[in-house]
């Protein structure tokens, strides 16, 4: 890696580390971003300078956020990682997912007993907010489907 | 804690940790959530039966996403903490500063020396996306700032579906 991508790759680490992630999950999906191809755990852990396990569980959470895409190759048993082809919608459609369960969880809560007047108001405050957010993360969704037909 | 109570921080624990946060960040907001009253660090080791030490990391790191609100109460040296009702809007506003910043470290990478064409067309895909993340939530803050101000009646509409 030359000393630009390198920068890039610890910028997005220290980016993902501010949304709550661990560093290493940024600096892997960094350095995928800047390859053409696919990369082994082992030449993730080697390139960013840590530990396979470390790597393992990062690439795996990525993976489950859609941002990554996991492949096996014919007669090698290591898993190949990159960026998923479609990691926008992908994660997008996650986040939607989650936010989803999220509000069920507040409207269910409505039904709990002897809740004061401030916590019954802050489960309405939140579940219009959820509405809010889903409704405009639905709308990011369509966008970005209509601007790939045109 | 009652059941009910019990079962709700507990369901807001594992949705947090799905995000990315640890179990216990998620089960620190989901008991805040159900209080009154900003609680000291003592009251959340108390309440949630884990360490002083773990509520503090992990109550700090939720400060720092804008998930909680640091409080003080006169005469008193400890802090509180607590959900307020700027809480959404100051995530949000969080979430978008940090997605600007990963918008200019793309754009920054497109004049990266020697990049592989397939690499180029991804920074590009990304950037515009980014463009779409940005004014979409740009839009959602403004709305949100509205909520709790004006009442609950402005409502989007087709979302929730379970509100006939």
């Amino acid at each position: 890696m030359d000393a630009r991508a390198q920068r890039f790759v610890e910028r997005m680490g220290l980016l993902t580390e501010v949304d709550g992630l661990p560093r290493t999950a940024g600096r892997i999906f960094g350095y995928l971003m800047l390859s053409p191809g696919e990369s082994s755990l082992d030449e993730l852990a080697e390139v960013l300078g840590v530990s396979k396990a470390s790597v393992s569980t990062e690439a795996r959470r990525l993976e489950e956020m859609g941002l990554l895409e996991r492949r096996g190759r014919p007669g090698d048993r290591r898993d190949y990682y990159s960026i998923a082809p479609e990691s926008f919608r992908r994660s997008l459609e996650k986040r939607i997912e989650a936010l989803r369960r999220f509000h069920e969880i507040l409207e269910e809560a409505r039904a709990m007993p002897n809740a004061s007047p401030v916590v019954r108001e802050r489960l309405a405050e939140w579940e219009e907010v959820h509405e809010h957010i889903l409704a405009s993360f639905t709308d990011m969704l369509d966008r970005w489907k209509g601007r790939k037909k045109s | 804690m009652d059941a009910s109570y019990q079962q709700f921080v507990d369901r807001v624990g594992m949705h947090w940790e799905n995000e990315g946060l640890p179990r216990i960040a998620g089960r620190i907001f989901g008991f805040l959530f159900l209080q009154a009253e900003p609680c000291s660090l003592d009251e959340l080791a108390d309440g949630l039966g884990v360490s002083k030490a773990s509520v503090s990391t992990d109550a700090r790191r939720l400060t720092q996403l804008g998930l909680l609100e640091r409080a003080s109460r006169p005469g008193d040296r400890r802090d509180y903490y607590a959900i307020s009702p700027d809480t959404p809007v100051t995530a949000m506003r969080l979430k978008l500063r940090s997605m600007e910043r990963f918008r200019r470290l793309v754009h920054g990478a497109l004049s990266l020396p020697g990049t592989d064409p397939a690499v180029r067309e991804r920074l590009e895909k990304f950037d515009r996306v980014h463009e779409i993340i940005v004014q979409s939530t740009t839009g959602l803050i403004e709305r949100l700032e509205q909520v709790g101000r004006s009442g609950l009646t402005s409502r989007p509409s087709g979302v929730a579906g379970s509100e006939s």
